[in-house]
């Protein structure tokens, strides 16, 4: 059983009226996605990405665009899809929820770590500096999300970073750029006219693990529609893969 | 950066610069393995990626046959990143797995860089490097002394849809050989004999507008077809229904309505469905009566097709077909019945196929918003002038002919009875000789075994490719061509609703010594022509470059090479498609009444049922049907071994469902051995509720033969080598699904 995936409650709207109007004072930064971290009005923005679950098709595209972007070693993963199978013949669905660091504003990881290797950058993302980061894993453990990976090539831990290299040329991250479904939107959640602000006030939203109360900075629409029902019967049947690792429970 | 493939692990944990240690410790012989080959030239430091750095290069991809638009990141002659190109009109800046992995198919430590010579038996995997010069001459001995023996008909000629496959159609036909096999009748050629003989020619879909979308089998969500797979993910948030009929709960499936039909059946389910919209007086009386012709033959044909008679047929319950039917009269006209793309499943396939056309005809489905229509066409290339003296040309060898085919198109071949002529020597003059362009044919046709003694029966077998694949890793010699992210192609064009030019260019050097396609029929040509005296000299014919031929096609366009390779792509002004001409008359369909055909005079013409009967199913108890397709990350057979693409799925599973795992005592993730009556394979189970008991899946290019392809070598099973010999008795595609495969628990 994967740990992520277990007792999720999804909260609703009600949620993110509450983070609206948290983040309302500091809103009114006007940029397009990725054009950096130079606002016009100089205030700070705060990205976020907005998953609509309906729309994706699990094709992957994001998990290799990820790898080709970031040059992520093989068999570790900044962004990966979970394939959630259940039911029983003939009544069964299939959903699809794509995963990555979930940038939270009250990030454990940066808790956990003992070097300041890891930080809160100005606009939001949860960033690593590979150089001080000591290796001690302690960072890995303290993810909810199971989003970060030691990577054997710089020794240091590591996970997404929302593409900064791109973002800082004003582009998207590669996983948002590459879906052609356009089933992630990435924007400034400081601006209340952003795209990604938009669809969140104007559809009931989600985020994962709420009850760890590290206030995520991904959304997800449909959520609910793959995890629900969440507490199988004995016979009933789900089926949680990734390309990280299969688990089945039944 | 440039992804270092020899940091990248192999799935068996040992890490490639082992692997590659390991090979070339062992290969210090004359004929050397595989992979000491590759090698050291791919070690280099390169700097952190960024894209302050290096240029854009826009260009088309070729991951698979939907030629998306890409934007190319190089950074000092490395290839680092690929994007989507948001102009492009059919793919709006999206790239799907396959499309970033183009990066890993370009740096492929498998990758074939120069001409390899067979040093060993074939198949056995020793080959030694040979020059171009070498390779040319070698090859053009032996295609020399076949024609000598045999005759330019002693040449068989197969290659897989592609921008460049004329250059290599042009060398046979000049060659003189009638005889070529393409991939047409590996696909979708039952499906095009059936819609052209009903309506002349296939529809698009206005997938986002449809209001109802009955899809059989069709697998958009997997198996991409752009737009489509985007339309219709728009379609559905527009609110759209989406039934999808299959043994199989595909992604498509998943995200419609999901009907588990009983295989081979769905004839039944599409009779019954036009059975219910006569009966109840649902069918657009107006469109039925001026566009269609047969409409009282089909209303007693039908007759019998009832709801009930098609739930003890198809496992769908009458009350389902009958709701179904009235479903789709209120939606109609905006309703798509969609054609679908790879149709070689059943032996009756064509017949099927045309019942989608005729079911949407009553619908009056077509010619308008939401439904199904002809698109805009494509835009007018010049052609290019090609030296060529008619050469007279035998009849094909295996009677794929307008006698025995005279509905399907025959320049397209069929390798089933093609591989039966060989095999029993039924043609007049045998096959001696194999050319073969980026055709993988020992993983693409059914019945392997049978595939691998026809090459038995081969004097000289020649592939063009770029990597090892099955049927390369079996060839006499190798010759390495150029990935298309090194290469100029000729222009292309799609059908669609927005009418483009796209460019595919080079944006890197290419690897090792590969070749163009171009560049390679030169040097043989040149080859040839030392050896046999032609009309007019391969040199003269060949005597053209890549960019001559751009020149040519973009001749009466209002843009020129220059520009193209600047953009990317050129977008014609005046777009715009008008529906209603076909409803309202000003059009005719190509059909011989000019109308949408209920009853097919082509077909009555040519000795087949003229309106479509059901053949009832025979199943075989205590086995399974055998069914294939699709996954995202993979194309066909060909990039499997792609290191990123495999990684997301090691190796392939038979599809189990949990009542038949229960009965055989089969656990999810066990190896089990399936057997069919042509050959067995071993192969992981995966125990999932999305597919009928009476089905079995497989997905396609694993369970390969070649060691040359490192990442896949040894994971998964062939289906190939399972699947019966069968194919669609009007179109000649072959039928995939007509295996009865039996599960055994190891």
């Amino acid at each position: 059983m994967t740990h992520h995936a277990r007792k999720l409650k999804p909260e609703r709207r009600d949620f993110l009226k509450g983070l609206g109007v948290a983040s309302a004072a500091v809103a009114g930064a006007t940029t397009l996605p990725g054009k950096a971290l130079a606002t016009v009005s100089g205030r700070k923005p705060r990205y976020g990405m907005l998953i609509d679950t309906r729309k994706c098709v699990g094709c992957h595209a994001c998990s290799v665009s990820c790898r080709s972007e970031n040059n992520v070693p093989m068999r570790k993963h900044r962004s990966w899809v979970e394939y959630v199978e259940k039911g029983s013949f003939p009544d069964v669905t299939l959903n699809f929820v794509p995963r990555l660091c979930n940038q939270c504003s009250e990030p454990p990881c940066v808790e956990a770590c003992r070097d300041d290797a890891t930080y809160i950058r100005e606009d939001g993302i949860v960033a690593i500096d590979p150089d001080t980061c000591s290796g001690c894993k302690r960072c890995v453990r303290a993810c909810p999300y199971n989003a970060r990976f030691m990577n054997p090539d710089t020794g240091a831990a590591d996970k997404c970073d929302f593409c900064i290299d791109r973002l800082a040329q004003g582009m998207e991250p590669a996983c948002v750029a590459s879906c052609f479904n356009k089933a992630r939107i990435f924007g400034d959640l400081n601006d209340p006219d952003s795209n990604i602000s938009r669809m969140i006030a104007g559809n009931t939203v989600s985020v994962l693990h709420p009850e760890e109360e590290t206030r995520p900075n991904v959304f997800y629409i449909g959520l609910d529609k793959a995890y629900e029902d969440d507490a199988p019967a004995p016979e009933s049947y789900l089926r949680i893969t990734t390309q990280r690792k299969q688990n089945l429970r039944r | 950066m440039k992804p270092d493939p020899h940091k990248q692990v192999a799935p068996s944990g040992l890490s490639r610069r082992g692997f590659l240690t390991l090979c070339a410790g062992a290969g210090a012989g004359a004929a050397m393995p595989w992979r000491s080959f590759q090698a050291a030239e791919r070690q280099q430091q390169v700097p952190a990626h960024s894209w302050s750095r290096g240029e854009v290069i826009p260009s088309t991809c070729n991951m698979c046959v939907n030629r998306c638009g890409i934007k190319c990141h190089v950074v000092d002659g490395v290839l680092e990143k690929i994007d989507g190109d948001s102009r492009n009109p059919k793919t709006a800046g999206g790239t799907c797995a396959k499309g970033q992995a183009g990066i890993m198919a370009l740096y492929d430590p498998d990758r074939i860089t120069h001409p390899l010579i067979r040093a060993g038996k074939r198949g056995e995997g020793k080959w030694r490097r040979a020059s171009w010069e070498e390779a040319f001459e070698y090859t053009a001995d032996k295609i020399d002394k076949i024609i000598e023996k045999h005759g330019p008909e002693g040449l068989l000629f197969s290659s897989c849809t592609d921008l460049t496959e004329v250059f290599f159609i042009k060398f046979g036909k000049y060659l003189g050989t009638p005889n070529f096999a393409r991939h047409a009748t590996l696909c979708l050629a039952s499906r095009n004999v059936g819609y052209f003989a009903t309506m002349g020619g296939v529809p698009d879909a206005d997938l986002v507008n449809a209001k109802y979308i009955l899809m059989f089998g069709a697998n958009r969500m997997e198996s991409f077809e752009l737009p489509h797979n985007r339309d219709l993910i728009t379609g559905l948030q527009n609110g759209a229904r989406l039934v999808v009929v299959d043994p199989r709960m595909t992604v498509t499936a998943s995200k419609g309505e999901w009907l588990p039909i009983r295989p081979r059946t769905d004839m039944a389910l599409t009779l019954a469905l036009m059975h219910v919209l006569i009966k109840e007086d649902l069918y657009d009386r107006e469109f039925v009566a001026s566009v269609t012709t047969g409409f009282d033959e089909l209303k007693a044909h039908v007759a019998p097709y009832t709801p009930e008679w098609a739930e003890q047929e198809t496992g769908i319950s009458a009350r389902t077909i009958v709701k179904m039917a009235r479903e789709m009269a209120a939606a109609a006209p905006a309703v798509v019945v969609y054609p679908g793309r790879r149709s070689s499943w059943y032996t009756n396939d064509a017949q099927f196929r045309r019942t989608l056309p005729m079911l949407m005809a009553l619908l009056g489905a077509f010619d308008t918003r939401g439904a199904s229509f002809f698109n805009a066409g494509k835009v007018k290339l010049g052609s290019f002038d090609w030296e060529l003296e008619p050469v007279e040309v035998a009849p094909r060898f295996d009677g794929f002919d307008e006698e025995n085919f005279p509905l399907a198109h025959h320049e397209d071949g069929g390798y089933i009875n093609l591989r039966d002529n060989i095999l029993n020597g039924t043609g007049k003059n045998p096959v001696k000789g194999w050319m073969l362009y980026k055709q993988n044919t020992l993983a693409s046709v059914a019945d392997s075994a049978k595939t691998l003694r026809m090459m038995e029966t081969m004097d000289f077998i020649c592939a063009i490719d770029i990597q090892p694949s099955q049927t390369a890793w079996m060839a006499d010699i190798i010759l390495p061509e150029t990935l298309y992210l090194e290469r100029l192609d000729p222009l292309w064009t799609p059908a669609g609703t927005t009418k483009y030019v796209g460019i595919r260019q080079p944006v890197v050097k290419p690897q090792g010594e590969a070749k163009t396609l171009l560049e390679i029929l030169q040097g043989l040509g040149a080859a040839l022509d030392k050896r046999r005296e032609f009309e007019t000299p391969f040199a003269d014919v060949y005597n053209f470059t890549m960019e001559d031929y751009l020149d040519a096609q973009l001749k009466k366009l209002p843009v020129d090479r220059v520009t193209l390779m600047k953009d990317g792509l050129w977008i014609p002004p005046g777009q715009g498609l008008k529906l209603g001409e076909y409803r309202n008359g000003n059009k005719q369909f190509k059909t011989p009444s000019g109308k949408i055909e209920f009853v097919s005079e082509r077909f009555r013409r040519n000795g087949y049922d003229p309106l479509p009967v059901y053949e009832p199913v025979v199943e075989e108890p205590g086995r399974q049907r055998l069914v294939t397709g699709r996954y995202a990350w993979f194309t066909h057979a060909s990039n499997q071994n792609n290191i990123w693409l495999n990684s997301l799925h090691p190796e392939n599973e038979v599809w189990i469902n949990p009542d038949l795992a229960k009965e055989k005592k089969i656990e999810d993730g066990e190896y089990v051995k399936v057997r069919s009556p042509v050959g067995e394979i071993r192969i992981m189970a995966y125990v999932t509720p999305r597919i009928r008991k009476d089905t079995v899946f497989i997905t396609h290019g694993f369970g390969t033969n070649s060691a040359g392809q490192n990442t896949l070598y040894g994971k998964g099973g062939a289906d190939q080598a399972l699947m019966q010999d069968r194919a669609d008795t009007i179109s000649n595609n072959q039928a995939l699904h007509e295996t009865f495969v039996e599960i055994v628990k190891l």
